[in-house]
């Protein structure tokens, strides 16, 4: 019997085929060298019209691949609904354009496990990591880390990092309580209004090497206006869980 | 208003409530949304048969300066206003009760074929 925590290491992806079995492979090998807990690993393929779900199933990930495309939101909530299914004690949230270091799941993971925080954030802006956002996504995200902190008094200044770690009780929210879209804002709405510790870790991320990603500019001019009612929505909205 | 308004009026009622029972009858139309619509073309059936009743409520919105068909405007797309927000309302459900749909689909999918392919690796070692 295997008493070792169980986390699952969830990728949404569209259209990655240029990235995703490098990625999965070397998430693969970096969860190899780990003992303290069993992982798994699966790809959320968004209804790709490319190779994504082949490649990343050649790599060793199971993939679920849904029927339609969701958008991110919806490929993000069908993988906690995949973990809360399997009965996972940590959910571990990465893109995989690999962008987020595989090496980083442990720090991400540890704190967790220990119970220090429910919902682990892996931030990109700190002292040690140089990591430049283009204008409009920087802008995107100082205004949607204001609407966080005005809305739960946390200061997350990497709200849009999509590297996080969750455990049991944050992945049972995020199966019913989740926006599909700018999903990270409300989620930490959520998990804040039940009263569940958010940390932030500070984390390297490396730069997208292929593909594009899923903010386009029409949605990066439209955004602060979407957080906002999207936030203003999780604050009113009536508890479901 | 004139007899020839109020004939293309309750002509435009009748068509209406032809359309929507040919809708229905064949399941183009759910029922919950027939009543709506039966409603509304019912309605302009009935301002247009008894058009004194509209005559009296144009001339009480109107008052001494006011300007009736605004107002009669103006309470048209109070009406639409809440009937399109009514059939938003329906489409945001119909269309998160979809997502969950896909999202629970394709985990079963992946479920179902793990399960083959344990299966397959049992017989394989039988």
């Amino acid at each position: 019997m295997n008493d070792k925590p169980r986390v699952l290491i969830l990728i949404p992806a569209f259209n990655e085929e240029a990235i995703i079995g490098k990625t999965v492979t070397e998430i693969r090998n970096s969860i190899a060298k780990s003992d303290f807990a069993s992982f798994d690993l699966v790809v959320i393929d968004d209804a790709s019209s490319d190779r994504t779900a082949n490649l990343a199933a050649e790599a060793g990930a199971r993939v679920v691949t849904l029927p339609m495309n969701l958008g991110i939101g919806g490929a993000v909530q069908a993988g906690y609904m995949y973990a809360e299914k399997g009965d996972y004690d940590i959910a571990v949230h990465m893109d995989g354009d690999g962008q987020h270091d595989p090496a980083e799941i442990k720090n991400l993971v540890f704190p967790v496990l220990q119970g220090e925080c429910d919902y682990n954030i892996g931030c990109r802006f700190h002292d040690t990591c140089k990591y430049q956002a283009s204008l409009f996504r920087r802008m995107g995200m100082i205004f949607a880390s204001f609407i966080t902190l005005m809305a739960t008094g946390v200061d997350i200044p990497d709200p849009t990092s999509g590297f996080s770690a969750v455990n049991r009780a944050c992945i049972q929210i995020f199966c019913r309580e989740w926006h599909l879209h700018f999903a990270a804002v409300p989620s930490y709405i959520e998990a804040h209004r039940k009263g569940l510790k958010i940390k932030i870790m500070p984390a390297h991320f490396r730069k997208r090497s292929t593909g594009y990603s899923s903010i386009t500019l029409c949605e990066a001019v439209f955004s602060p206006f979407r957080i906002m009612i999207t936030a203003l929505g999780s604050v009113i909205r009536k508890s479901g869980v | 208003m004139s007899l020839t308004l109020q004939l293309l009026g309750i002509i435009v009622g009748i068509i209406m409530i032809g359309v929507i029972l040919y809708l229905i009858r064949h399941k183009k139309l759910q029922e919950e949304f027939s009543t709506l619509w039966l409603m509304m073309a019912g309605g302009i059936c009935l301002f247009a048969f008894l058009a004194n009743p509209l005559y009296k409520l144009y001339a009480l919105l109107k008052g001494d300066t006011g300007y009736g068909p605004g107002i009669l405007l103006f309470a048209a797309f109070v009406v639409l206003f809440f009937l399109v927000l009514f059939l938003s309302v329906k489409l945001s459900h119909v269309s998160r009760n979809l997502v969950t749909l896909a999202q629970k689909l394709g985990i079963l999918q992946e479920t179902l074929q793990l399960h083959l392919a344990n299966t397959k690796q049992g017989k394989e070692k039988d």
